[in-house]
């Protein structure tokens, strides 16, 4: 877009990683999930929601306990999880996937491996192997940064 | 057998999900520091490359990957605190665009401010060589996955 200034690292980073994310949810469609909208499958990404609470998925997902509570909501209605009483806290409900949510996270790692391979193509196999190591240091260099903001995975 | 190397093996895009959700970290602290106190991380998260101005509230749902009242919630809050309004779409009188105010648009300066700020720290992090590589090699996807995207299917993304 002319007059925009460059992109910072962080655009590139969501540019490409938004891309991996449209790649696994056309992917996890096309395999028969078709009550499903990308936002659920943002609630499934690793680490498994298994066992949390509602709250802490808010927290994790960046956006209000209102709007987990709809896509939890959309998912317990279609057989992917259940809502449960919080074995630690009476009052408190933590969030089980059903054998059929299990499955459903399966093919999310499935198809988002093969947006990982599409981008190791583009990339040739050494730029590719360089990206990772630089991610992966990148990541190791924000948790010793800033450690324990917030869970990653 | 391959779930389990899968399960341990971190995913690029995992990857680059966490190495973004820092610096969405670094913007919302600096943007903090600098006085919006009004505003939390959801309603930063609206204001990404190259710009909120313009956007339909579906379009910003689809980005953001939250529903469309999730998105009409954030842009209520904004607009009652003077930061944007919404006005008809000259291009679709029944659909409404988001219009930055004055106010606004200072907002999405000390956004990226703190996006240029945060960046810096990861090239110091990493040294200007590795910098260069995760840079030029993320820039590389982005212009290939742009051109098949506007060659598969003709829908275009504003946002690449």
């Amino acid at each position: 877009m002319a007059g925009q200034p460059p992109p910072r690292i962080g655009a590139l980073l969501l540019i490409v990683w938004q891309w991996v994310r449209e790649e696994t949810f056309e992917g996890v469609r096309a395999a028969g999930y078709g009550d499903v909208t990308s936002a659920h499958l943002a609630l499934l990404r690793p680490p498994s929601l298994d066992g949390l609470r509602p709250i802490e998925i808010a927290g994790r997902m960046q956006i209000t306990r209102q709007s987990v509570h709809e896509l939890l909501t959309h998912m317990e209605d279609h057989g992917y999880l259940a809502r449960e009483a919080d074995a630690s806290n009476g009052r408190a409900r933590v969030v089980r996937l059903t054998a059929t949510g299990r499955q459903l996270e399966l093919e999310i790692r499935g198809q988002a491996g093969a947006a990982e391979a599409h981008i190791a193509a583009l990339l040739g196999d050494r730029r590719f192997i360089e990206l990772r190591d630089v991610l992966l240091d990148l990541a190791e260099g924000i948790g010793t940064a800033q450690p324990a903001r917030r869970r990653t995975p | 057998m391959d779930d389990e190397v899968a399960q341990r093996t971190p995913f690029v895009g995992a990857l680059m999900l966490v190495g973004w959700q820092w610096v969405r970290e670094q913007v919302f602290d600096g943007v903090r520091a600098a006085g919006y106190d009004d505003l939390n991380p959801a309603h930063i998260g609206l204001i990404r490359y190259p710009t909120l101005n313009g956007l339909r509230p579906i379009d910003i749902a689809a980005r953001m990957q939250i529903t469309k009242q999730s998105v009409h919630d954030l842009l209520g809050h904004m607009e009652q605190r003077g930061y944007l309004v919404r006005e008809e779409d000259p291009a679709d009188r029944r659909a409404r665009v988001v219009r930055l105010t004055d106010k606004g648009r200072q907002l999405e300066r000390d956004v990226r401010a703190q996006a240029a700020a945060a960046e810096a720290q990861i090239a110091a992090m990493l040294g200007e060589r590795r910098f260069g590589q995760l840079r030029d090699a993320l820039q590389l996807l982005v212009d290939e996955l742009d051109a098949a995207r506007t060659h598969g299917n003709g829908a275009s993304n504003p946002s690449v």
